[in-house]
């Protein structure tokens, strides 16, 4: 196993395959992907992590991570 | 002269209007829209969003935003109870109410319920403390085991999502209201017309839940303002009392009087 293998995951992001680094926090995820709109959820795994955890929670191999945001609706 | 205000889940409103946020030509035509619907509750949903694409997403939060309405958001497009539930716990933590617009489909073609598994996601959804807004079929059945589970809304359809058909079953509707007294039932679904709005509170329906019918207007914005004085009007009616509907004609004008030889022509 390569150094880089050892220091990354792979999980599935919003339906999409993404590699990030291990250990890496939801904080860190929303950094780096720049999501900039002030109201979305955060859902891992279908469990909805509070904005309170967002520091504290770790992305895991093979995790399902989605944002969901508002959208018009009937 | 404006009906009388009424209470969802203990929240007092004065529309009995409930309207829908999607179908229109543009964000600005369902700004105002909405406005001219004086509509104090609107309808919404939610979906993954690709943070690339984050800044339409946060226009239309905006838009939302500077409504100042409730918000009710649905679970549109589930078709089983996990996936309906699941969704409900998104909107509670993205849209921060207990508020929620209840969908679980069963059947593609007509986008109608699933008695079955809305009653299995509204138990959950209840014991959770969410304040269900179950969109149903017109069985009086169903909508018993709703209210029993401690739905205090039900919104049955009064025809298939974005039909405007109208209202399919008035005998229907009319039976839920009369043997669910205590509920405060909306349509949800079908209304074409404000004529099939009037009809829904003639038969003392609490309000009306649209949105094709008005974002797909030639002119959504007209059509929203007489939605919202066809609504009134209805509801106007239903509390002044309809007169009963009989056999006989009788004559308007006073016949005392009348000189005896009219009589006989």
């Amino acid at each position: 196993m390569s150094d880089i293998s050892r220091q990354h995951i792979d999980i599935v992001f919003n339906g999409e395959a993404l590699v990030v680094e291990k250990d890496i926090t939801v904080m860190d995820l929303l950094h780096r992907l720049e999501v900039a709109t002030r109201r979305f959820v955060v859902v891992i795994n279908d469990q909805v992590v509070p904005k309170s955890a967002y520091m504290t929670t770790q992305l895991a191999l093979g995790d399902h991570c989605d944002i969901m945001s508002p959208i018009s609706g009937g | 002269m404006q009906a009388s205000p009424w209470k969802v889940y203990g929240t007092e409103l004065d529309s009995r209007l409930f309207i829908g946020t999607a179908l229109y030509p543009s964000p600005q035509i369902m700004l105002e829209a909405i406005q001219a619907s004086q509509s104090q509750v609107i309808t919404i949903s939610l979906r993954r969003q690709t943070p690339t694409k984050s800044a339409s997403g946060d226009k239309f939060w905006q838009l939302v935003e500077s409504l100042g309405c409730h918000l009710l958001p649905n679970t549109a497009g589930c078709y089983s109870a996990p996936e309906a539930i699941k969704t409900a716990r998104m909107a509670r933590e993205l849209f921060e109410t207990d508020w929620i617009k209840l969908e679980v489909l069963g059947d593609s073609y007509n986008l109608q319920p699933d008695p079955f598994a809305l009653l299995d996601a509204t138990k959950v959804l209840i014991n959770e403390g969410f304040k269900v807004f179950p969109y149903c079929t017109d069985d009086l059945v169903l909508c018993q085991k709703l209210a029993d589970l401690g739905c205090e809304v039900l919104m049955p359809w009064g025809a298939p999502i974005g039909t405007g058909q109208g209202l399919i079953n008035p005998y229907a509707l009319e039976t839920l209201r009369k043997r669910l007294p205590e509920l405060t039932l909306l349509v949800d679904a079908g209304i074409g017309k404000p004529s099939d709005a009037v009809q829904a509170m003639e038969l003392g329906f609490d309000g009306v839940l649209l949105n094709t019918a008005v974002a797909e207007a030639l002119d959504p914005v007209k059509m929203a303002d007489a939605f919202s004085q066809a609504i009134n009007a209805g509801r106007l009616a239903y509390e002044a009392g309809i007169m009963p509907k009989r056999d006989n004609a009788k004559p308007s004008t006073p016949t005392l009087d009348q000189p005896i030889w009219q009589q006989y022509v």
